[in-house]
């Protein structure tokens, strides 16, 4: 597939409901002309001459040491219930997950 | 009164005066914090090495003295449980947590106007942008408030504002310095780096932090890195001048400078030729496709459930929605859904895999020309000084452009150093140095004789 396709308004409100990100609908307009620009910028890519056998290319050490498979403590000043918007006995509270018929 | 405790007050002092002038370089300072940690070092046999000194962090890295906010709303009041490899080290060496400095939101943005806490001024002229991400880190060390601060670069973050401020910026290799507490954007991109008024400044705070740490397996099995700045001139080193740095629209200040670079490496002994990097237009296109596909896994985990801001709702999936469209500012916002778009089905192979490959090939470039005898390269750090705020702000291709001679680095996972070379209308000029992978010690030693041959503020 080639790049540099132009991407709709819907499509920009699909993508951000992947990602779970509400947009407000004022500003999508503006928002889709960036993502083009964006993506007709990084269409460039299509000039990379075609390659045989490349492997994608990964920085750092050649193999990342494997350390013992056991857990040990991590060194925290404090627990993750200081850290939650809403915690009890252990557990993080959330609302309940309802309308699904909306998310899929 | 004891160093650390003079150290500190001096230093507290200097960074209330810069920010009363309306810097806004940090996001968290607090002189009481400061000098309960020189208290702490006061006497310490160990601490000697960085003996109180004041040190800026750029508020993406972890802290326990100060909170972590990433310059952003969906974690304004967060405070780390536990603090960076980087910054422990610092600390066991004796320096101290100045302040916690200000950024373009996650670490997003090339000018540092992308920050939930304003924008940073650059300290020569508060209508410009100091450059970006880690524009407050290079806004402290430019304004003299601090000698050495942290930044970390996944696109040029360190070098760009470094050489829009007139300051040293090094990143190292990928894997010389330990990403542990560093919060995540693009997990193959991202490095803890250095800025100092020297490059004596940097490589000092570089050796304290580097070195193999057992909380991040992609940091390499290395010592702490030493690297004495003994060479006294650059006899049987050669320098490559790549051809596709040097358009013939670059900025004709800018090719002034390198210029007057070129011939104080030449007098420093060294040899230059002129190499190519075939793939370098390829550069940023590569890096907006890779990096915003990492950040858009990595930043899938704020939620609003752990920790952070929570816009609450009466539906799990709306209070997902509303907290991450609530909190996260505009550049992010377009990063997340270009990083969700690249890895979706039916662009993956389009977008993701073809960056892959490219990335692959800028990387081998870098390979052929050092292999091929060359031992650094020499570039201009920037294609323009630093521009007006606001300028590019609803542009963001020309505020990716900024980025496009220091986003090959990252990608291929190479050092290279920023130094000031020189300034145009009284705006500083940056000329960057890279180097082979783990090749630190000769990229400082280089950036150091470099350093002792040219004014870094003389006019062009």
């Amino acid at each position: 597939m080639g790049l540099g396709l132009s991407i709709s308004r819907q499509e920009v409100k699909r993508i951000a409901h992947l990602a779970s990100l509400a947009v407000d609908e004022a500003s999508i307009a503006e928002l889709t002309r960036q993502i083009g620009d964006i993506l007709q910028y990084v269409a460039q890519l299509d000039d990379l001459e075609p390659d045989n056998g490349s492997v994608a290319f990964r920085p750092g050490p050649a193999s990342a040491p494997l350390r013992a498979d056991v857990t040990t403590p991590i060194r925290m000043t404090f627990l993750p219930r200081e850290m939650a918007p809403d915690f009890e006995r252990g557990l993080y509270i959330v609302p309940r997950v309802g309308g699904l018929g909306d998310d899929t | 009164m004891n160093g650390p405790l003079r150290s500190v007050d001096e230093t507290a002092a200097l960074i209330a005066a810069v920010e009363e002038k309306g810097l806004n370089a940090t996001i968290s300072f607090d002189h009481t914090v400061m000098r309960r940690q020189a208290e702490e070092i006061a006497g310490r046999p160990d601490s000697t090495r960085l003996n109180g000194l004041a040190i800026g962090v750029k508020d993406n890295i972890c802290t326990i003295e100060y909170p972590t906010t990433c310059a952003s709303h969906i974690l304004q009041d967060y405070r780390s449980p536990y603090q960076a490899t980087a910054v422990s080290r610092l600390k066991d060496a004796g320096g101290i947590v100045a302040c916690k400095t200000n950024l373009d939101e996650f670490a997003m943005g090339s000018s540092t106007e992308h920050s939930a806490f304003g924008r940073v001024r650059h300290p020569h002229d508060p209508d410009r942008v100091p450059g970006g991400s880690s524009g407050g880190s290079a806004a402290l060390v430019a304004a003299g408030a601090l000698r050495v601060a942290l930044g970390s670069e996944t696109g040029g973050s360190v070098r760009q504002p470094a050489a829009f401020c007139g300051v040293v910026g090094v990143k190292p290799s990928y894997g010389r310095v330990s990403r542990y507490g560093l919060v995540a954007f693009g997990s193959s991109l991202d490095q803890i780096g250095v800025f100092g008024k020297t490059v004596a400044d940097a490589a000092s705070l570089l050796e304290v932090i580097s070195g193999r740490d057992a909380n991040d397996s992609t940091c390499a099995d290395l010592d702490q890195l030493d690297a004495p700045l003994e060479r006294p001139d650059l006899d049987g080193i050669v320098i490559g001048l790549p051809s596709e740095y040097f358009p013939d629209d670059l900025d004709p200040a800018i090719r002034a400078a390198c210029d007057r670079t070129i011939a104080a490496l030449r007098q420093a002994g060294a040899s230059v030729r002129a190499v190519s990097l075939p793939h370098t237009s390829l550069a940023v296109p590569c890096y907006y496709v890779i990096a915003p596909a990492e950040a858009s896994a990595n930043l899938a985990r704020y939620d609003g459930v752990r920790y952070g801001l929570r816009v609450p709702q009466d539906d799990l999936h709306a209070l997902y929605r509303e907290t991450r469209g609530s909190g996260f500012g505009p550049e992010v916002r377009r990063r997340i859904i270009v990083g969700t778009y690249v890895l979706s089905s039916g662009y993956y192979e389009a977008y993701y895999t073809k960056a892959q490959r490219a990335r692959g090939r800028i990387a081998r470039d870098f390979d052929d020309v050092y292999a091929g005898g060359v031992d650094l390269l020499f570039t201009p750090t920037t294609p323009t000084t630093a521009f007006k705020a606001g300028e590019r702000l609803r542009d963001p291709v020309a505020m990716y452009l900024a980025d496009v001679f220091v986003c090959s680095a990252n990608l291929a996972g190479i050092p290279a150093v920023s130094l000031p070379i020189g300034r145009t209308q009284g705006l500083p000029i940056g000329g960057q140095l890279m180097a082979p992978a783990y090749e630190e010690e000769l990229l400082l030693n280089a950036a150091h004789v470099l350093e002792e041959c040219i004014d870094p503020i003389a006019e062009i």
